[in-house]
Order: structure tokens, then sequence, then C-alpha cells
């Protein structure tokens, strides 16, 4: 009687078969009109109005295009460059505040700590960030995508949280063996704090990976600028690619395009989520219960 | 890993110096641009004092159709040996930079571009050109304004606010370089008629160069010549609104996924009542085009047009490229756009060789004949900045060059590139390569042109039918009455408040608001700034009518 009562009648599961599966189909689809549309030919591509869900041939003029001229290739690199380099030192630089910030005895852990609240309730706005951007000499630099946004004060204070609630006996007895607060840090706190680490680097990595504003503000020299606002420009531009005022000659169409730039986009961060799906529940967790 | 741009040395003063900007300009919320305060200094009276660059058109070249002062020239092939304009080179060997918008893809850069490096190579100076996307331009604008960091040459937006103060802090006053017959030291700006100066004038001076379009921007249906053909309908030409209704529904084929119209063509019924073109001014008193009671036969027709289902149903969730490939494909038969769209599209082509456009003239509503708009005059005009290190004859001899006409070798160079690379020539007609399309988008455009050439390599059939369409709506044209006039509101809240009233507009076409919520929303428009326009440009134009 009682396994009769918890097993779902076969009816009850087929519509949560077919519930799930219209959500899937809902999540994936659009992701295989992206692909098929900047994979299908300018012809049918125009006779559907825009959008196709099975191309009837493959062809890769628009990736082609795309990658013409090397400017995509070489966005694509300081893309890369500015998410591993900006993921690590923002990391870096976060953890070290927020192991600080976690620490009882430090004497100057109340101010600080308001002053990253402070940065969380205010944002200084665009013309006075792109003031301090330029006092400080980094416009036309690439560091200017990194550095005015390595520390978040909301990662910060996640990771705080964290720190904050590793057993304090591990740190003393530590402490008692003859480690200094670094070795404490490297040892033992970063290897017990791998889960909120990968989380909080997925979010920076996010973060570094579609910023594209502040390149457009900081950056005059169009060779530094990352992919995203490269692509931003094929996108959002409400013309057709490469054409002047004059209008030039027979492209991929602008669909394709912007589908294959869509692509292009979101692969290399999509392939960065299986590697930290284990640790992604328990580090979102983190924050939310402990205070 | 890419090379990175050399990062500077950050001391801890200059770090500290930055902070403390930021929070000066944090905490009293003005940005550092003390020196463009709004002196009040714009008025008309002084901006109509300004004698007017001399036109004096380049007889060089000469076109197959004639050009009249509203018609364009019309080419029917590239002439076989074009004229080497311009002997010397107008740089002065140093960096001139630059700052645009760019209509298309990001460009290699100079030291990746042939394109580029041939420009640097004839200009004798290098060009360094900071771009933006036409979207982010403004917000770049804006900052770099505000910042302190203007470039030798700027695009400006013509959506600035506070533009005569703006030009008048940061930018040389050319008056003297160019007013009357001054301008003829440069041959190709004389060349430019002299209604488009009229949008560089400010403060009582003339504070840039004009990038002219006009005539090229008028926008009128275009339509698929080859699709109606099918249908057995040649060159059409309805008499009415109740004819072009019909005409539309002729060649509607939803089961086919087939529309007349790519989007609901308000402004083209408009245009059928004498609607104004934007603002039009009788006995000093000035309206706008939103407030004349034939807005609501206009809302109205479309409604109508609308639920006799010749829209693409998507029309209003469609972007412009988004209706470009239903015009390509033949989904939509029917575009209202203008003379610039009409080469694009055959530049976009996927329908074959069959594949035909034209443009249809306005009737009145009820029969007789309508009133076309005139397009904008002006793309931007581009200023010169008077922190640069160059001398304004070296800037204006730049803009000059950029200004050489259809028809010349530089004109050829600079919107073709070299040949070989950029274009092959069939017959004396270049037709670019796609190399070409992606290196010579560099945005040279924008910082002076000649008026375009009706054109189409390849195609003389295109220039003949442009020209023809012009010369039937040229001596209807409705000319926006506000042009040239400055309004400090228009500047601030023009473009809201309009596309708060385009919303409107396409709910009352889709039928989910009354046509009659249209006046609440005009009187809306009115109070929040529409008043306020209407009393800037009527004192604006007083101060004129008093010269």
């Amino acid at each position: 009687m009682s396994r009769r009562r918890d097993a779902p009648s076969w009816p009850m599961r087929a519509f949560k078969g077919l519930v799930l599966l219209v959500f899937c189909a809902l999540v994936v689809l659009p992701f295989v009109g992206v692909v098929s549309t900047s994979v299908a030919p300018d012809r049918q591509i125009n006779e559907a109005g825009g959008l196709v869900l099975l191309p009837d041939s493959v062809h890769l003029d628009a990736y082609r295009s795309l990658f013409a001229g090397g400017v995509v290739t070489r966005a694509l690199g300081i893309s890369v460059f500015v998410t591993v380099v900006g993921t690590f030192a923002s990391l870096t630089v976060s953890a070290l505040l927020a192991y600080a910030l976690s620490r009882p005895h430090f004497s100057a852990r109340r101010p600080l700590l308001l002053v990253v609240l402070f940065s969380m309730l205010f944002s200084p706005g665009m013309i006075p960030l792109y003031l301090v951007v330029k006092q400080v000499g980094l416009l036309d630099s690439v560091w200017a995508l990194i550095v005015p946004t390595m520390v978040s004060g909301f990662n910060v204070i996640v990771l705080r949280s964290f720190f904050a609630g590793l057993p304090g006996e591990i740190i003393e007895s530590a402490r008692i063996d003859g480690a200094g607060e670094l070795r404490i840090f490297g040892s033992i706190v970063l290897p017990l704090s791998r889960a909120v680490l990968s989380v909080i680097g997925l979010f920076y990595a996010v973060g570094y990976w579609n910023a594209f504003f502040n390149a457009m503000l900081y950056l005059n020299d169009s060779t530094a600028w990352p992919l995203q606002l490269v692509l931003r420009t094929y996108v959002v531009n409400d013309t057709q690619l490469g054409s002047a005022d004059l209008g030039t000659e027979q492209l991929p169409p602008q669909a394709a395009i912007q589908m294959a730039i869509l692509v292009v986009s979101i692969v290399p961060i999509l392939l960065v989520y299986p590697f930290l799906q284990r640790h992604f529940t328990k580090g979102v967790l983190t924050g939310a219960v402990k205070g | 890993m890419p090379s990175m741009p050399p990062m500077q040395r950050i001391s801890r003063r200059t770090f500290l110096g930055g902070g403390l900007t930021a929070a000066a300009v944090t905490v009293t919320g003005a940005p550092l641009l003390t020196a463009c305060g709004s002196s009040g200094a714009d008025t008309s009276a002084a901006n109509l004092a300004v004698t007017l660059p001399t036109y004096k058109r380049y007889a060089g070249v000469a076109p197959d159709l004639p050009a009249t002062d509203r018609v364009l020239a019309g080419f029917l092939r590239y002439p076989a040996h074009p004229v080497r304009a311009i002997s010397e080179k107008p740089g002065d060997g140093k960096p001139i930079s630059f700052l645009t918008n760019i209509p298309g893809a990001i460009p290699p850069a100079a030291g990746r571009n042939p394109f580029w490096q041939a420009v640097n190579e004839r200009l004798g100076s290098p060009l360094t050109i900071s771009m933006a996307s036409n979207d982010d331009y403004p917000k770049k604008f804006a900052t770099q304004v505000a910042g302190g960091d203007l470039p030798d040459l700027v695009n400006i937006p013509p959506t600035t606010v506070e533009l005569p103060a703006l030009l008048k802090a940061k930018c040389h006053d050319l008056t003297r370089y160019l007013s009357g017959d001054a301008v003829a030291k440069y041959p190709f700006l004389a060349n430019i008629p002299t209604e488009y100066w009229k949008g560089c004038v400010f403060n009582g001076g003339i504070y840039g160069v004009p990038v002219p379009r006009g005539m090229s921007r008028t926008s009128l249906p275009l339509y698929r010549v080859d699709l109606l053909a099918a249908k057995g309908i040649k060159r059409p030409a309805p008499a009415s609104f109740a004819e072009f209704l019909d005409l539309c529904k002729e060649v509607n084929d939803p089961k086919r996924h087939r529309w007349a119209w790519t989007k609901p063509p308000t402004d083209y019924v408009r245009q059928m009542l004498g609607i104004a073109n934007n603002w039009a001014q009788h006995g000093g008193k000035f309206t706008s085009k939103y407030e004349q009671e034939a807005n609501l036969e206009a809302l109205e027709a479309t409604r109508r047009m609308v639920a006799a289902g010749v829209v693409n149903p998507d029309a209003f969730s469609a972007d412009a490229s988004a209706r470009k490939q239903w015009f390509n494909g033949g989904v939509a038969v029917f575009d209202l756009d203008s003379f610039v769209a009409w080469n694009q599209y055959y530049a976009t082509n996927t329908a074959g060789d069959a594949f035909a456009v034209d443009m249809l003239d306005v009737p009145g509503y009820s029969g007789g004949q309508g009133k076309p708009w005139m397009g904008a005059a002006l793309n931007n005009i581009t200023a010169f900045a008077k922190s640069a290190k160059h001398s304004v004859e070296t800037m204006l001899a730049v803009a000059n060059w950029m200004a050489a006409p259809f028809g010349t070798e530089e004109y050829l160079f600079r919107k073709y590139g070299l040949a070989g690379r950029h274009y092959t020539l069939e017959g004396t007609d270049p037709v670019p390569t796609k190399t070409g399309v992606v290196e010579t988008g560099i945005g040279l455009q924008y910082v002076c042109d000649a008026d375009m050439a009706l054109y189409w390599a390849g195609k003389p059939d295109v220039a003949k039918r442009q020209h023809a369409i012009q010369q039937t709506i040229a001596p209807r044209l409705l000319f926006d009455d506000s042009y040239g006039l400055y309004s400090e509101t228009m500047s601030r809240k023009y473009a809201q408040l309009s596309a708060v009233l385009l919303d409107v507009e396409n709910q009352i076409v889709q039928g989910r608001r009354p046509v009659s919520s249209w006046k609440d929303a005009v009187k809306s428009f009115l109070s929040q700034g529409g008043e306020q326009m209407r009393t800037e440009l009527a004192k604006a134009h007083a101060d004129a009518a008093r010269r």
C-alpha cells in the first residue's frame, strides 16, 4: 500500500516528464536557433525573416567574416587575458581583504568593513570614475579593464562570512604550531575554502568576460578592445555590416553574423561551468545562511 | 597573448589625486567642464550676421544626370580617368586624432590595415581614430568632453546638449577661414551647398564643417520591382490613400509568408496629408508635426492598414536590420526608407539578378499631390578642438580632402580603397571586394563629405530611377523650418519626448488605444517641453527676421 502511495502514477510521471520537456525546450531551442542561424544559408535566413531552427545546409561564411582581419581574434585574446588575470587578481585581493575582515582581533576591522559596505551602497558614477582612471594614467591601457573593478564589496562580504565560519580551533592550533597569518591563510584557510572561492571566481570571471562599457569609455585604441565590445558593434549597430553610407557589396546577412557572435561570446564562458558545478551549490549557500 | 598597450607608472600622489578628483565631482556633482558654462551667447541675430561660405560648384567632373539645388547628380558609370584634384598632402606630418562613431564592424587597426596606411600616406599625417558604435557614441563623447579629452577633430552628435557653449569653450571659430569667399581656398568645402553650412553656425560664428545628407536621406516607400512585376504590376502610382491601400492588399500574401509592409508607414500617410516635416513656421509661429489635427486621420488610416493585415505582424518588435532582411528576402514588398538604403539593398541583395528596387511618389490623401519631406540636412558637423596642435588651415585642408566629390581620384580612393585589394574594376566601375568592405570602414565619411552621388557600380538603371524620382518630388519637398535655429530644450528633450509619442503611435495603430488618445499624448508633449521648444524657436526666428 505504502509503495503505491509513494510512487507517482504513470499519467503523473508522464505529465511531469512533459513539463520538464517543455522547460528544457524553452532553454535549449533558442540556443539551437542561435547556432542554426549562424550557419544557415543567407537566402533561408532572409526567407525565414531572421531566425532558422533547421538549416538546409551548413555555411561558415559568418564565422569567416567574423574572424577575417584579425580584429575578433585579437579581441578574444584580450578578453581571455583580462578574464584570467582579472579573476586571479580579484580573488587574491578579495580573499586577503575578506580574511583580514574576518579576524576578530584585527583592530581596523570595523572601519574597513564600513568602507567595503559604502562601496556597495554608493556608486561613483561614470564621469568621476573616468576622471580617476585618467588621473592615475590608466586611459588607453588594458589594465583599465581590471583595476577599477578588481574588488566587489558583495563578493568580499560573502568570502568574509565563509572565513568567519571556519572553526577557530583549527586556526588556533596552527598558530600554536608556529604558523604566521600568511601561512595560516595559505595552508589552512584557502584549502578549506575551495567551494566559495570557485563560485566567487566564477562571478568575477563572468563579470570580466561580459564587461564592455568600461572598455568603450577608457580605451580609444580599438586594438585593445575586448571581445564583448567588438561584438557589440556588430550586434547593436542597427546597420548592415561594413556598409558605409554608400553601401558596398553582398555580405553574409546580419542575422548570421549576430548569431555567430553570440556563439563566439557564449561558448568560452560556458566551458568553465562544468568544472565549477560541483562547488556551486555549497558556495552559493555560504552567503545565504551565515551572517 | 596579445601585446598590451604600455601602462603608465602610477605614483601614490597620482592615485590620491585621482581619488580626490572623483570625490570632488561626486560631492559637487559638477563635471570638470568649467569652461563650458552656458553663456547664452548663441543668439540667432548673431548667427544670422555670419556670411556663410560662398557656394562654388566643382566643375572638374561632369555628371551624366545633372544636379539642381535639390536633385543629386547622377552617374551611370565611374569616370574612366578620375581627376586627381588635390596635388599637395594636406597634413603637417604630425598625428591627427579624430573621435567618431562608425556604422559597421570594427575595421582592422592601422598597423594591419593597408587602406588606413594609404590614407595616412596620402594625408601626410597619421590619422588616429577613436571609434564607438552608433549607440555608444553619445556616451563616449559626453564622457570625453567632461574629462577634457577632446581629440583634434570631433564628430559632434546632433543631440549634444548645450552645444553652443561647448563649441565656444572647446572648439575653433572657423568664420574668418570660411566665411564668404574665404572658403575658395578650400575648393571642395566651397563645393558644399550653402544650405548645409547653416547647421554649422553657433555663437555668431562657423564652428564646424558639415557632413551633408539632405536629399539622400529623403525617405519614401521603396518597393521590390521584381515582386510587383510577378503580380503584373508595373510602375505603381496610387493616386490617393484608398488606391494605395488597395495596392498593399493586392501584393499582400500572408499565406505565402509575404506582407506588403515591413512596418506601418505612418510618416508616409502624414506626407499624403501635408503634415509638417518636423516643425512648420507660419508668420513666426511654430507648429510641431505632432500637434497638427491631420495626425488623427493619419493614425486612423495606418490603424486600418494594420487591421487589414498588410503590415508584417512582427513589425513592432523587429529592429531595422530584421526589416531589411524581410525586404531582401521578399517577406515584405515595401519599406519606408531613403536613397542611401536603396543602395544598401543592392549591396545586400540575395535575390539574384532580377532584384530591383524603385520608390513611390506621394499622392494626396484624397487625390492630387502629397508633400514629401526633405531629409535631415546634416549627419553631423565636425569641429576642430582648440587643444589641437595643428593649425586651423591644416585641419581645414584635411576636411577639404575628405570632401572631394564623386568622379575625383580622391573620392575613388576614400570610398573604395586601393585597386586590386579593395576593389576590382568592371569596365570603369569599382566593385568592392570583401576585404575592401571591412578595411575601408574607418569612418572617414564623418570628418567631412561631399554630397551623395546617385550611382551603383554596374547598374546604371539604379541612378536613372533615383534621379527620376528625385526630379518628380523636388518641387514639392517640404523642409524642416527649425533647421538652423537652435533651441536648448529641443537639444535636451526632443529625442526623449518623441520616443514617448512613437510608443503611443504604435499602440494606436495596433488598436490598443483609441485614436483620440493621441491628443492627450500631444498635450503631455507640449507641457513637458514642446511649448518651450516652440517659444525658443519663435524667438530664434524673430531674431533672424529682425536682421
